[in-house]
């Protein structure tokens, strides 16, 4: 109720400034009390519970709202914004989770006034920022899953180096017969439907096939940054989705769990990585499936046990936790490597 | 070409037994009158008294309030202009209006006069001109205005603008004219000029005209039609009323003991 | 030493000579200072904006990347990469197809509706019209940018062959979302057109179609034309809709059927903090000073119109014009304007007649047009009136079926079976709560400050102009600034605290300027008669102007926070999508009515598209209770006036 007397105190404050007669002050007074009295009424647990602020990554957002809601220890409240706005959350002191489906980069400390070589190739901090240590927790898989259209008999096998041509700038293929490989293909224009480069999922895929993505010596840029409008993106997986479903010549790439809600609308693509097999993306292969990328959240540090974030970490990487990541659409952990969540959780004692 | 139809001989105003209502308010009260052609006639008495209502009454302007009911017959040219089968369009163009306070269009002089033409279907560029030129002549505003047609209304005088809403409707050639109190906004010299042109106006047109100024209206006028709470106090030549009015009323107001 | 004393204590002695003395009335002075303290807070917002996007803009053109030569001329617009170019014609270029194409649209049926509004309903007809018009404006932009997404732009991809997001969408959704603006300005301009002028057209024999179409239009023409400025700055600050409907691609194109990316689009982008930090997030604020500047001179212009005309003054000497250089010259600018517009008009209608040998207009043919033209510009209320049923139609067959009980009371679960909005809407409330108890004093003091306490002088002519000002900068540009100032400077973080201040902040020139109108309305002869009896200022405010203006305060109250509840661009990313909760203290995060509208609309399945119609159903409720009230009392205030 702290709501309340704030507002008392408030009222009380500025009744010298306050113009309106006094049945407007009067009457908010008894509609704020009639509700706080209503919602005493149907809020039925949460009394005394702590508050964690989770933020981040809209790739993780339904895994965070999900397990958010099936935590009984404490009321959670989840908002997007980004992995980079999840990461600046957290190093701001904003948020007590940072969700990221990227790793941290030099660049989020440097944003803060950090010093940007505190941070380690693999996405952890040596030395903190603000004050703030951020340690990063894989919680699990996404499997990323190119897609075309259902009447696509083409494209349903491509390699790293086609997905090199239809999705850099580096001499793009225009039409699909352009493509190194592809001889069935029908000399029609492509189009491509994927997210744009505020997305994690787009920052990944293009990890995966451009050389050296994000360092001096990048070979290429993508598809979108040539300018030439085949690359349609978009924030929106259902616009993505609509797009292939509706295009026959179109292609795009979005998280597998996406494809997963509607598999008959879309086909997917069998991916092979440089030297391997054509793989599918599925929640069982993604062992094997060359594009299938770790989720994280970033704390302030290990949180020490009895603390709730410690608690919610551990239910996270437990098996109550992990079962749930498959509803959403996502990988869980030992599908990719069976001591992952184990080695965490070790560190959680 | 002349804008005028059904000329007819002796078009005298025949006023009678009109009653008009604000609603419940009982304005004008049976009144019975007959305007005389090519004369100019003057509606006196104290303020509230009816005139200006009877005046609008004579082109159907009282249509435009809300609530205002009017019964009895006008007749004009061998019809009763209160029937509701009598279009007021057309006869607004036979029975001009000047109002009391000068209100030209904020646009040109020349756009002022040309926009009555121009709405009953002259576009002919030489004839407008010719009109706007006459109508300005006859108004004696030509002298003061002829070099600059093309100047905002807005920019004229007081005077000036009021001999430009006189020559406004003089531009679509009515019968009648109709005058609401036109100098209680003008200053003594601007006022002069328009007793002089309603002087002239006499010659070609039926003037009617609402003044509370008694001087003016024996100046100006004449007839005489002393009113008085809605009622037709008494009406006869000008000469008479003032200077031998039958009536108590008539005289008590010519000699100021009320105003 | 005792000379100074003796001084000091003369002051406050009751001086036997002079029973007149002043006194030293501290009541009276420190609420003058309060007031004061109010008015200028207009001023401290409009700094804290300036500094927001100066501050960003700053460190985008110190980049090394960037150019400000191509800034302004380029024609690509690619943020990020390992190449970025930023050039703002693209986005300029969105912007303009958008925001032109729904004037093109809002224009003619905006002055059509107001012309037949105002000059040929009867008084029952438009007590029903009027109502409708006013729930067209309260209706927010997320629910437009959904009709948008879900119903229009099916309709242009199934029948036109258009993109999945396409312009067309947008521009049509955002004329409708203006013509309130067009209409209820212009029907302000029509009216002030004295009466007198409308009368003497008759006089001359004109009909009321030519007397309308001849007399009082071309009188009211400034503001008209300033309604459609004010209209045209309101689109192109529109960010919702554009988000939602019109796409995220920066291209240069004219194309109505493509997609494209507007400057506000871009800065939402950049505001929900997805963008990679660095230069194409300090190129949001850029954008932003753009943005800000457009639609600020276009303000500038049109409000000074829109004032003449609302309180009966008429425009200041051309001496004041001629003082401040930039005002005159861009009213010269105005001028201009409408003089190029009556020529081309004049010119249009001069081709016309050489084309078409006009035939002799008869009594008849006249009386045709007049029926012809009452028709077709009725015919624009009847386009409104469908486009509303349309939208509700929409709304409720798709929402109205998630209506039960569980989605009042349990939180959005992720399972949408189980999901339901009861923190969300205690969010929107509470939320409300804030902003009135900011908003409401600070609005209704300034105006009072700046009504009955502030000599004429230059600081408060400036004060009421930043006022006015403020009330035209797009919500997005609110949203930056609340983000950098309350959330990061002040540290409050993502709470209700920053989302109702940043709320406060858009609420307040509505709650001035409707104040000023309702303390303006009531007679000067009560001040006269309370300061005739010795009342000071204060109390002459407090017992008689107050009370008397108080319905019209009210119900500008009301419409205002019920216009900040439906914002969803300025509290975006500080909101919340997910809790189980509400908030229980200032600082805590929050969920809002519109920006679950926005969550659920951009979910892949159905069922989130459902969830998020039942919450525009709910949220549309709300929006129409609170107006409900805010009539009642403005009726009643009406009926039982005697003044």
């Amino acid at each position: 109720m702290l709501l309340f007397s704030s507002l008392g105190d408030y009222i009380v404050k500025i009744n010298k400034n306050k113009k309106l007669g006094r049945s407007m002050i009067g009457v908010l007074i008894i509609v704020t009390l009639c509700i706080s009295f209503l919602s005493g009424c149907i809020e039925s647990e949460t009394g005394g519970t702590p508050k964690l602020t989770q933020t981040g990554s809209s790739t993780v957002l339904p895994l965070a709202i999900a397990w958010a809601e099936e935590f009984d220890g404490a009321d959670i409240s989840v908002s997007g914004g980004g992995s980079s706005h999840g990461i600046n959350s957290l190093l701001n002191g904003e948020a007590d989770l940072g969700d990221a489906s990227r790793l941290m980069k030099g660049l989020d400390y440097e944003k803060l006034g950090c010093n940007a070589e505190l941070v380690n190739e693999d996405g952890t901090a040596s030395a903190s920022c603000n004050g703030i240590l951020p340690t990063k927790w894989i919680v699990a898989y996404d499997v990323l899953a190119v897609v075309v259209n259902n009447n696509n008999d083409f494209a349903t096998e491509l390699s790293y180096d086609q997905l090199y041509e239809i999705f850099t700038d580096d001499n793009s293929a225009v039409y699909w017969d352009d493509v190194t490989g592809l001889d069935n293909a029908p000399h029609q224009l492509i189009e491509i439907y994927a997210p744009d480069e505020a997305s994690g999922t787009y920052d990944f895929f293009f990890e995966e096939i451009i050389p050296n993505w994000g360092k001096d010596g990048q070979q290429a840029d993508t598809r979108l940054n040539s300018g030439d409008g085949v690359y349609h993106p978009s924030a929106d997986d259902n616009v993505i989705l609509n797009a292939v479903k509706d295009n026959e010549y179109a292609i795009g790439y979005f998280g597998f769990a996406y494809y997963n809600e509607n598999p008959s609308l879309l086909q997917t693509v069998w991916i092979a990585d440089e030297g391997t097999d054509y793989e599918e993306p599925s929640l069982a292969n993604v062992a094997d499936y060359p594009m299938a990328r770790p989720l994280h959240i970033y704390t302030d540090g290990i949180p020490e046990s009895g603390n709730v974030i410690n608690e919610y970490l551990k239910y996270i990487l437990g098996d109550n936790g992990q079962d749930i990541v498959p509803d959403v659409g996502y990988v869980r952990l030992n599908l990719v490597d069976e001591n992952l969540a184990s080695s965490q959780l070790a560190k959680l004692k | 070409m002349s804008l005028r139809n059904n000329k007819k001989d002796n078009k005298s105003i025949k006023i009678k037994n009109v009653n008009v209502f604000y609603g419940d308010n009982h304005a004008i009260k049976d009144v019975t009158m007959d305007v005389k052609e090519k004369r100019v006639t003057a509606f006196i008495g104290p303020s509230g008294c009816g005139k200006s209502t009877l005046l609008r009454c004579l082109n159907r302007m009282n249509d435009e309030i809300v609530g205002c009911r009017t019964e009895g017959v006008i007749e004009w040219g061998g019809v009763n202009i209160l029937d509701k089968k009598v279009d007021p369009v057309p006869l607004r163009r036979a029975v001009g209006m000047v109002f009391q306070k000068p209100n030209p269009f904020p646009k040109s002089i020349y756009d002022n006069i040309a926009y009555g033409p121009r709405i009953h279907g002259i576009t002919n560029k030489k004839i407008l001109d010719n009109i706007v030129n006459k109508s300005l002549k006859d108004a004696a505003l030509w002298e003061e205005t002829g070099e600059r047609l093309g100047d905002s209304a807005m920019g004229l005088s007081g005077g000036q603008q009021q001999r430009l809403c006189i020559a406004r409707s003089l531009a679509i050639e009515p019968e009648v004219i109709l005058m609401d109190e036109p100098c209680s906004a003008l200053d003594p010299i601007a006022t002069a000029k328009i007793e002089d042109l309603i002087n002239e106006l006499k010659k070609n047109y039926t003037v009617i005209i609402v003044t509370h100024n008694m001087q003016q209206a024996a100046r100006v006028s004449d007839y005489t039609g002393f009113f008085y709470l809605g009622k037709l106090i008494e009406y006869g030549q000008t000469k008479q009323i003032f200077e031998n009015p039958k009536e108590e009323l008539t005289e008590n107001y010519m000699t100021g003991r009320f105003g | 030493m005792s000379k100074i004393f003796r001084k000091f204590k003369d002051k406050f002695r009751v001086d036997e000579d002079n029973p007149f003395k002043s006194h030293f009335n501290l009541t009276e002075k420190t609420i003058t200072f309060l007031l004061f303290c109010s008015a200028s807070t207009a001023i401290i917002i409009s700094a804290a904006i300036i500094y927001t996007l100066l501050e960003g803009s700053l460190s985008f053109f110190n980049n090394p990347l960037v150019n400000i030569l191509e800034f302004l001329t380029g024609s690509k617009w690619v943020p990020s990469g390992s190449n970025p170019i930023f050039g703002i014609l693209p986005l300029l270029s969105g912007t303009i197809l958008i925001a032109g194409g729904a004037l093109i649209i809002a224009t003619p049926l905006g002055i059509s509706a107001a012309l037949f509004l105002s000059e040929f309903t009867s008084v029952k007809l438009r007590s029903i019209i009027k109502p409708i018009i006013e729930i067209l404006a309260g209706i927010p932009s997320i629910v437009y940018g959904f009709f948008a997404l879900m119903f229009i732009s099916t309709f242009f991809r199934d029948n036109f062959g258009a993109s999945y997001f396409n312009a067309i969408s947008a521009i049509i959704v955002i004329a409708v979302m203006i013509l309130p603006i067009v209409i209820s300005i212009s029907d302000d301009a029509i009216k002030a057109v004295p009466n007198h002028l409308r009368e003497t057209s008759l006089a001359l024999g004109a009909t009321k179609w030519e007397t309308s179409t001849k007399v009082v239009l071309p009188a009211a023409s400034s503001g008209i034309v300033a309604s459609v400025l004010l209209g045209l700055a309101r689109a192109i600050g529109e960010t919702m809709v554009v988000v939602l409907a019109a796409g995220s691609i920066a291209k240069l194109t004219f194309n109505p059927f493509d997609e494209v990316m507007t400057m506000s689009a871009y800065i939402a982008k950049v505001a929900t903090g997805d963008i990679p930090p660095g230069v194409a997030v300090s190129a949001g604020f850029a954008v932003g000073l753009v943005l800000f500047l457009m639609t600020y001179i276009i303000n500038l212009i049109a409000s000074k119109v829109v004032f003449e005309i609302k309180t009966g003054t008429t425009v200041k000497s051309k001496k004041q014009k001629r003082k401040k250089f930039l005002i005159g010259y861009f009213s010269k600018i105005y001028e201009f304007v409408l003089l190029g517009l009556s020529s081309i008009l004049n010119g249009l209608h001069h081709i016309k007649n050489i084309i078409w040998k006009p035939r002799s207009l008869t009594l008849d043919r006249r009386y045709w047009k007049q029926r012809i033209g009452v028709t077709l510009i009725g015919g624009s209320i009847i386009f409104v009136a469908v486009f509303l049923v349309l939208l509700l139609v929409y709304l409720i067959s798709e929402g109205i079926g998630g209506l039960n009980a569980t989605f009042f009371t349990s939180y959005p679960s992720w399972h949408p079976e189980k999901a339901g909005i009861y923190p969300v809407i205690m969010g929107s409330i509470y939320l409300m709560g804030l902003t009135l108890l900011f908003s409401a004093p600070l609005g209704v003091g300034a105006a009072v400050y700046l009504n009955e306490f502030a000599k004429d002088t230059r600081y408060t002519r400036f004060l009421r102009r930043i006022i006015q000002n403020l009330a035209g900068v797009p919500s997005i540009v609110f949203g930056l600034m609340g983000l950098t100032i309350f959330v990061r400077l002040f540290d409050f973080g993502p709470s209700l605290l920053s989302g109702s201040l940043i709320l406060t902040i858009m609420a307040l020139p509505i709650i001035v300027v409707s104040t000023e109108e309702a303390v303006k309305s009531v007679p000067d002869s009560f001040r006269e008669a309370a300061r005739g009896v010795g009342s000071t200022k204060w109390q002459t405010v407090r017992h008689h102007v107050l009370p008397s203006a108080s319905p019209g305060i009210m119900t500008g109250i009301i419409l205002s926070i019920s216009r900040a509840i439906g914002e969803t661009a300025p509290i975006l990313f500080i909101v919340s999508f997910f809790a189980k909760t509400a908030p229980s203290g200032i600082f805590d995060s929050f969920m809002a009515l519109p920006a679950q509208i926005f969550y659920w609309t951009t979910q892949p399945k159905e069922e989130f598209h459902t969830l998020a119609a039942s919450t525009i159903i709910v949220l549309l409720l709300i929006l129409f209770a609170m107006n409900a009230v805010a009539i009642i009392i403005r009726q009643r205030a009406q009926s039982r006036r005697d003044w």
